[in-house]
C-alpha cells in the first residue's frame, strides 16, 4: 500500500505541472478577488474604518458592509472566510453540498474553473501515467488535454449527476434523522446519529471520487472511448482490489485532511498592518493552495501507480 | 454550589424541612393579608402609593391571588384544574365583570388570532406543520361564585382587539353585583387544559413539560378605562396583577418539578402520584416544568450589599459540564441589575435548561426562567451566558416592574436587552464571533459544532443590541415606538421593542453618562417595582434624574420614526495663502503677492506665503475645510473632530439641527481627517461609515488585504468543487 503512495507523491512533486494548476486556480480566482476588492475599497470609501482595517478586522464595520452588500458578488465576504476559518467553510459546505447554491455569481466561478480543471485533467492524468521524469511541455500537455477533454467532460457531468443523486439521497436520509428527533431524542444522540450517518455518507462520496478517478486513468491507459464502460471499468477494477484501492484513497485522503488541520493551525489571522506581512501571508496562503493542489495530484498519481501496478484491468 | 448527591440531598432535606416548618404557616397568613413580608423588603418597598390597599407587609397589592390543585394525564396530555381566585377591587371604579385570560385557546385552531399573526410574522414553521396531537386548548368547565352562584350562563368570548369570532383566548362572565372598590370576590374555576406540543415556549416534548400560561388568569382591570384583557398575540406577551400563587401539581412520581416559587412539600398521593405544592407571594404569574431528565444543582448568590438568593438549576445531563456557566451568568444579572437598579426581592430563583427541541429557550417567568444551550458551545462566544442573564434579567424588568407586555412590549425587551448587553460587556468582555458547523444535506438539521473565531470581536455597542438587525429592518416603514406592540407589524414588533429601545438606551447612556441614566433606571424600577408603569412614567423619571428636556429625543426615537445619519461631506485643508486684490500700500486694491515686492513667478509667491499665510512662527498656514451634513431626519447634537498632522484634535459641538454645516479652521497644520459624532454617542447613526473622511485618498491597503485574504477561501473552494467533477 505504502508503494504507490510514495510513487504518487514523488510523481506529484512536478513543479512545472503544480505551478500550472496554481496558475489556473488563481487566475480564475482572481476576477472574484478584484470584485471583492472593489466593493470593500468602495463601502469603506475614504472613512476611518481604513485603519482599522489595516491594523486588524473591524466587526463595526462588518455590520454595516453585510447590510449594503446583502446581495450579488459583494455579499460573499465574510470574515469567517479569511484565515484557517476558510478551511471550516468549505469543509461544512462540501459536507452539506452547499457549493452551488449560496450565490449564483459563485456558481459560475465553480463551474468555469470546473471546466478548465477537466480540461487540464486530460495532461495531468496523461503525464501521471507515462514514463516518470518524462520532460515537460506545454505543448505535449494541452495536446493530451484536448484530447480527453470531451470524454473527461462526459466523466465529469456523470460523477455531477451521480453526485447530485447522492446529495439528494443523503438530504432524504438525514431529514428522516431529523424527523426521528422531533419528538423525543437527545442533542447528543441527534450528533452520535448525525457523525454515523456523517460518515457513510462521507465514505460513499469518496467512494464514487475513486471510481470516477479510475475510470480517467482507464480512458488513458486503455484509450477507452465511451464514458460509461470507462466508469464501468473502473468500477470493475475496485471492486476486484477493494482492499487495495481504499487502502490507497482513503490513506491519501487522510494525509489531506491532516493537511488542512495543520493548515488551520498555522493559518495568517488578521493582523498584517505592513505590506512586507501581508506578503508573507499571501505566500504563506498560497502554498496552502498550492499544497491542496499536490495532495490531489498525489492521489491520483498514486491510483495511476496501483492501476499500473496490476497491470491494467 | 453542592452537586455531590449527598451533599444535594442534604440541602435539599435541610431546605424542605425548614420551608416545611416555618413558611406554611407564614403564607396561609399572607393569603388572608395580614403575612410578614415574605422576603427581605427591609421597610422600603416601594411602588405602592399608586396602588392602593394592600396587605400590610407585601411588596405588591396581591390582588390576584391564586389556589389551585392540577393534576397531570400524561397519557392524554390533560391538565384538569381546580382553582379558587381570590381577586381585589384596587381601582376607584366599580365593576359587573370579570375577564380572563385563555392563552392556550391561541392554538386551539387555525383561525385563532395568534396562528393567523404568527404566519404573518414569516419566521414560524409551526402554520402548516400542525398536527392533530399539537393543538391545544383550555376549556372552563365550572366558573361560579364562593356562595355557588353558577356563572357559566353569563360566560362569552370577546375579541376586543381584531374581533376576531374565532378566537376564544379571553372569556368574560358577568357578576350578580358588582364589586366596589376594595371589595374582594372569590371564583371558584373547574377547567380542563390539553397541554399542546410547544408553542411560544409551552407544550410538551416526549416526557419534558414546561407549562407557562396555562390557567384562566384574571386580566387587569383598569378602573374608569375598563378591564385590560387582550387577545393572544404572537408577537406580544402577557399583562397581569400581582398576587400570592398557592400551586399544588399532582405529578407522575419520576418527574422533577421546577415551578415559580419555593416547594413547600412534595408527598406521594398514591396511584404513583406525588403532589408538589409552590407558593410564591408578590407575582404576577405562576408557570412549571417537569421532566424525569433534570439534574438539580443548588447553589447561593451572595455578594456584599445584597440580599441572598438560593439558586436552583436543573439541568439536562447532555449539558452538566455547562452548569458553573449558567450559574455564573445568573448571578453576574443578580448582581448587576442588582447594584445598578435594585436588590432582586425573592428568596429563589430557580433556572431551567431545557429539553433539546423542546421549544422552551430563553423565556422569563416570576422567579423562574429558561435558557438553554448546545452539547458543543464553547465560551466566550455570548450563549449561553447572554440568554442567562437576560432572562435572568427579566426578573426586574418584568418580574418587579410588570409593564404592559402586550402594549409596551418594549418596556421590558427594551431597557432588558439594554441591561443584558452592559452585564455581558462588564463580566464578559466584547463577545467572539461564533459560526455553527456539521450541517448535513437537506438542511434540515443546523450546525451542530459551535466554533469561537477570536480574531472576531463583537462590540457591545454594534452587536450587544444587534444594530444589524435594527438597519436591516424595515427602516423607515416601521412602525414607531409609540404604536401599541401588538398592533405593530407582527415582523416588525421584535426589532422595535428590543433592539431599538436598546439602541437608544445606549445612545442616552453615551450622550447624558452612565452616572446620570443608572440612577434614573433605578428611581424608575424602585417606583414601579409592583407596579405597572407606562411610556411616560420612564419618560418623565429619565428626565426628572437627569434634569435634562429629553422630549425632542423621545419625540423622535419613540412618538415618530425618526432615522438619523449624520455624514462628513467633504474635507480640504489647503495653504491660507489670499488670492486675487488685496488692499496695497496706496489703499488701492492691488493683486495679492505683489503689492510691495514687484516680483513675480514663484518667488513671489514663496514671498506672500511667508507673509500672509504664515504664522508667527513662520510655519505656512492651512485653512481647513469641514463639511457635515444630516442626511437622516432625525436631530441629535454631534462633536465634529477634527485631527491635524501635528497630532493636535480639535472638537467642536454642532446642535445637529441644519442640513448641513461648514466648520473652518486656520492653523499651521494640515488636517489628517474628520469625523462627525468621533465618540459614536448617537448609536442609532445608520451608517456610521459616512462619518469619517480622510484628507489623503486612503490606501488600498485595507482592501487589498481583505481581498487577498478572502481569495484563499474561494481558491480552496473551487479546489473542493472539483471534488465533484
Ligand atoms: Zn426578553
Amino acid at each position: 500500500m505504502l508503494s504507490p503512495i510514495f510513487r504518487g507523491l514523488r510523481r506529484a512533486a512536478d513543479p512545472k505541472l503544480l505551478v500550472l494548476l496554481w496558475l489556473a486556480n488563481t487566475l480564475v480566482a482572481l476576477p472574484g478577488a478584484l470584485a471583492i476588492g472593489e466593493a470593500i475599497r468602495n463601502d469603506v470609501g475614504a472613512s476611518r474604518f481604513h485603519k482599522t482595517l489595516d491594523e486588524g478586522f473591524d466587526m463595526e464595520w462588518m455590520a454595516e458592509y453585510s447590510h449594503r452588500n446583502g446581495t450579488g458578488f459583494p455579499a460573499l465576504f465574510a470574515p469567517q472566510r479569511t484565515g484557517a476559518g476558510a478551511v471550516y467553510e468549505n469543509l461544512d459546505a462540501w459536507f452539506g453540498g452547499r457549493l452551488l447554491s449560496e450565490n449564483r455569481a459563485l456558481a459560475g466561478v465553480l463551474i468555469a474553473f470546473g471546466l478548465v480543471w477537466i480540461l487540464l485533467q486530460g495532461g495531468v492524468v496523461a503525464r501521471l501515467v507515462g514514463p516518470p521524469r518524462a520532460a515537460f511541455s506545454l505543448r505535449g500537455f494541452f495536446a493530451d488535454a484536448g484530447g480527453y477533454f470531451v470524454r473527461f467532460l462526459v466523466l465529469g457531468l456523470m460523477s455531477a449527476f451521480v453526485y447530485w443523486v447522492l446529495y439528494r439521497l443523503g438530504g432524504w436520509a438525514f431529514g428522516l434523522v431529523d424527523a426521528s428527533f422531533q419528538d423525543a431524542g437527545t442533542e447528543r444522540e441527534l450528533i452520535h446519529r448525525v457523525l454515523f450517518l456523517g460518515t457513510a455518507f462521507v465514505i460513499l462520496l469518496h467512494a464514487t471520487r475513486m471510481v470516477f478517478d479510475y475510470a480517467k486513468i482507464a480512458t488513458v491507459v486503455e484509450g477507452t472511448r465511451l464514458a460509461p464502460v470507462a466508469v464501468w471499468q473502473g468500477m470493475r477494477f475496485v471492486a476486484n482490489r477493494p482492499a487495495r484501492t481504499l487502502s490507497v484513497y482513503f490513506a491519501v485522503a487522510l494525509m489531506s485532511l491532516a493537511f488542512l488541520w495543520l493548515y488551520t493551525l498555522v493559518a495568517p489571522g488578521p493582523g498584517q498592518s505592513g505590506a512586507a506581512s501581508l506578503l508573507f501571508a499571501f505566500v504563506l496562503s498560497q502554498l496552502f493552495v498550492a499544497g491542496r493542489l499536490f495532495l490531489r495530484l498525489a492521489l491520483l498519481g498514486a491510483q495511476a501507480e496501483v492501476y499500473q501496478d496490476a497491470g491494467g484491468l | 454550589m453542592s452537586d455531590s448527591p449527598v451533599g444535594r440531598f442534604l440541602s435539599m432535606f435541610c431546605r424542605t424541612l425548614g420551608l416545611f416548618l416555618v413558611l406554611p404557616p407564614l403564607l396561609a397568613t399572607a393569603l388572608q393579608g395580614q403575612a410578614e413580608p415574605a422576603s427581605r423588603s427591609n421597610g422600603s418597598s416601594p411602588g405602592l402609593e399608586s396602588t392602593g390597599a394592600s396587605p400590610s407587609g407585601a411588596l405588591s397589592p396581591r390582588n390576584a391571588n391564586y389556589e389551585m390543585r392540577v393534576r397531570l394525564d400524561p397519557e392524554a396530555r390533560v391538565l384538569a384544574g381546580t382553582q379558587t381566585l381570590t381577586w381585589r377591587n384596587i381601582q376607584d371604579t366599580a365593576t359587573s365583570e370579570l375577564w380572563f385570560h385563555l392563552y392556550w385557546n391561541g392554538w386551539r385552531n387555525s383561525h385563532s388570532t395568534w396562528l393567523r399573526e404568527d404566519r404573518l410574522r414569516g419566521r414560524s414553521d409551526r402554520g402548516s406543520n400542525i398536527r392533530d396531537s399539537d393543538w391545544s386548548f383550555l376549556e372552563v368547565d365550572e366558573i361560579r361564585l364562593a356562595d355557588g352562584t353558577d356563572l357559566m350562563p353569563t360566560r362569552r368570548f370577546r375579541a376586543p382587539d381584531d374581533g376576531n369570532t374565532a378566537d376564544r383566548t379571553v372569556m368574560v362572565v358577568s357578576l350578580p353585583k358588582p364589586v366596589a372598590p376594595g371589595e374582594t370576590v372569590a371564583v371558584e374555576l373547574v377547567w380542563r387544559a390539553k397541554i399542546p406540543r410547544t408553542f411560544a415556549r409551552t407544550g410538551y416534548r416526549d416526557d419534558f413539560y414546561f407549562i407557562a400560561h396555562w390557567y384562566p388568569a384574571i386580566g387587569v382591570f383598569e378602573g374608569a378605562r375598563g378591564w385590560n384583557t387582550h387577545q393572544f398575540h404572537a408577537a406580544t406577551e402577557f399583562f397581569a396583577d400581582y398576587g400570592v400563587y398557592d400551586v399544588s401539581l399532582e405529578l407522575p412520581d419520576e418527574l422533577i418539578v421546577g415551578a415559580t416559587g419555593l416547594l413547600q412539600e412534595a408527598t406521594s398521593v398514591g396511584d404513583g402520584y406525588t403532589r408538589h405544592r409552590f407558593v410564591q407571594t408578590d407575582v404576577h404569574n405562576f408557570t412549571w416544568t417537569a421532566s424525569p431528565d433534570y439534574i438539580e444543582i443548588t447553589d447561593r448568590f451572595a455578594v456584599d450589599g445584597l440580599p441572598e438568593v438560593a439558586i436552583r438549576l436543573l439541568m439536562q445531563p447532555d449539558h452538566l459540564d455547562q452548569a458553573d456557566r449558567h450559574l455564573h451568568a445568573t448571578k453576574a444579572a443578580l448582581e448587576h441589575y442588582g447594584r445598578w437598579y435594585g436588590p432582586y426581592p425573592y428568596e429563589q430563583v430557580t433556572v431551567i435548561d431545557p429539553a433539546y427541541r423542546s421549544g422552551a429557550g430563553g423565556m422569563e417567568y416570576p422567579t423562574i426562567f429558561t435558557c438553554g444551550t448546545r452539547v458543543i458551545n464553547p465560551a466566550g462566544g455570548g450563549s449561553p451566558e447572554g440568554v442567562t442573564i437576560h432572562e435572568a434579567g427579566h426578573q426586574f424588568w418584568y418580574g418587579v416592574v410588570g409593564n404592559n407586555e402586550i402594549e409596551h412590549a418594549w418596556l421590558d425587551e427594551g431597557l432588558n436587552t439594554f441591561s443584558t448587553a452592559r452585564t455581558m460587556d462588564v463580566t464578559y468582555g466584547p463577545s467572539k464571533m461564533m459560526r455553527s458547523y456539521l450541517r448535513p444535506p437537506g438542511g434540515k438539521i443546523g450546525g451542530l459544532v459551535r466554533k469561537r473565531y477570536d480574531d472576531f470581536e463583537q462590540s457591545r455597542a454594534v452587536y450587544g443590541s444587534r444594530f444589524s438587525r435594527f438597519i436591516s429592518s424595515d427602516g423607515p416603514t416601521m412602525d414607531a415606538m409609540s404604536v401599541p406592540t401588538y398592533r405593530a407589524f407582527p415582523r416588525g414588533a421584535g426589532t422595535l421593542s428590543y433592539h431599538k429601545t436598546a439602541m437608544w438606551l445606549h445612545t442616552l447612556e453615551r450622550h447624558l453618562g452612565w452616572e446620570v441614566l443608572q440612577p434614573a433606571m433605578a428611581t424608575f424600577y424602585q417606583r414601579f417595582a409592583f407596579g405597572h408603569p407606562e411610556p411616560d412614567d420612564f419618560f418623565g423619571v429619565l428626565e426628572e434624574i437627569s434634569g435634562r428636556d429629553l422630549d425632542p429625543f423621545f419625540d423622535q426615537v419613540y412618538h415618530q420614526s425618526k432615522q438619523f445619519d449624520y455624514a462628513l461631506a467633504s474635507v480640504s485643508t489647503k495653504p491660507a495663502k489670499l488670492r486675487g486684490y488685496t488692499e496695497g500700500p496706496d489703499g488701492q486694491p492691488v493683486v495679492a503677492g505683489k503689492e510691495s515686492s514687484g516680483k513675480e513667478g514663484p518667488e513671489a509667491e514663496d514671498e506672500a506665503t511667508s507673509r500672509e499665510g504664515a504664522s508667527e512662527d513662520n510655519k505656512p498656514v492651512f485653512r481647513t475645510e469641514v463639511v457635515v451634513r444630516r442626511l437622516g431626519g432625525g436631530v441629535f447634537p454631534v462633536d465634529v473632530l477634527m485631527v491635524f498632522d501635528d497630532g493636535t484634535e480639535v472638537r467642536r459641538p454642532w446642535d445637529g439641527r441644519a442640513r448641513w454645516q461648514l466648520f473652518v479652521e486656520e492653523r499651521a497644520a494640515k488636517l489628517e481627517y474628520a469625523v462627525v459624532d468621533p465618540d459614536r454617542v448617537l448609536l442609532l447613526d445608520l451608517d456610521y461609515t459616512n462619518n469619517s473622511r480622510l484628507v489623503k485618498p486612503a490606501s488600498q491597503f485595507a482592501a487589498r488585504k481583505w481581498s487577498s485574504k478572502w481569495m484563499v477561501w474561494l481558491q480552496d473552494l473551487m479546489t473542493t468543487f472539483t471534488f465533484y467533477l
